[in-house]
């Protein structure tokens, strides 16, 4: 399988917030693949709530 | 077009079909409650910009193995509706669950206790973010339109499954 299509593309930051304050987001600890992002997390610039990308998807439910 | 089922993700059945071949759905688009991702996948291998949502972890990844299967791109989040989304897309689609709750209590198939809850959150949201939307309502829980201000709407599709009429709907902010 082409990795290309498996993980997220760091552009998919610009279009998501924060579900909670909708403040940016900032990506930490992330593990890159040929450009595009396998795991890490979203720290919220604002509240500081974080939230994981694992296997490339970002989970942005408030927890 | 491959789509694989998924265990506890809703399989695609009419009303999902119905959610096909609208022909002016182009450009960035939006597939919320993707499930197996068969709405967004179709409007992709069409050449637009599609980006998927769901509240189920399970059908986040039924949509990323059906993009791979496919080869095509596309961003997958796991969000509440569009709470985590910003900016406008072009075409917002939603086949929401829209059952009552006594009935179906199942994530992919309830939409509240009525019925309709999700879908008048999701159209409330909507109204900022996306020019026109489309979704699918049951006559079982119709779309409560008193409590959705500012938006258009009009019935552009509709199928009969036993007792039950399943509509597409299309919703525009009123003064564009």
């Amino acid at each position: 399988m082409d990795l290309k299509y498996r993980y997220m593309n760091p552009d998919l930051l610009e279009i998501i917030c924060c579900p909670v304050c909708k403040g940016d987001l900032i990506l930490r600890d992330e593990k890159i693949e040929e450009g595009e992002i396998q795991s890490g997390k979203l720290v919220c610039k604002n509240c500081g709530r974080e939230y994981p990308i694992e296997d490339g998807i970002p989970d942005l439910l408030p927890r | 077009m491959k789509i694989e089922k998924c265990k506890g993700v809703y399989e695609p059945e009419d009303d999902s079909y119905l959610m096909l071949s609208i022909p002016e759905v182009k450009g960035n688009i939006l597939d919320v409650g993707c499930g197996t991702g068969i709405v967004g996948i179709h409007y992709l291998e069409k050449g637009n910009k599609v980006t998927f949502i769901d509240i189920d972890p399970r059908a986040a990844e039924c949509t990323k193995r059906n993009l791979e299967l496919n080869k095509l791109k596309g961003e997958v989040i796991i969000s509440d509706l569009l709470s985590s989304v910003r900016g406008e897309f072009d075409y917002c689609l939603f086949n929401p669950p829209y059952l009552p709750s006594d009935q179906f209590n199942h994530i992919d198939l309830s939409g509240g206790i009525v019925g309709n809850e999700t879908t008048t959150r999701f159209l409330i949201q909507a109204k900022e973010k996306c020019k026109v939307s489309y979704v699918i309502e049951s006559s079982i829980a119709p779309i409560d339109w008193r409590n959705i201000e500012c938006l258009c709407h009009e019935v552009v599709g509709k199928i009969t499954y036993h007792l039950e009429e399943i509509r597409l709907i299309r919703v525009w902010r009123c003064q564009q």
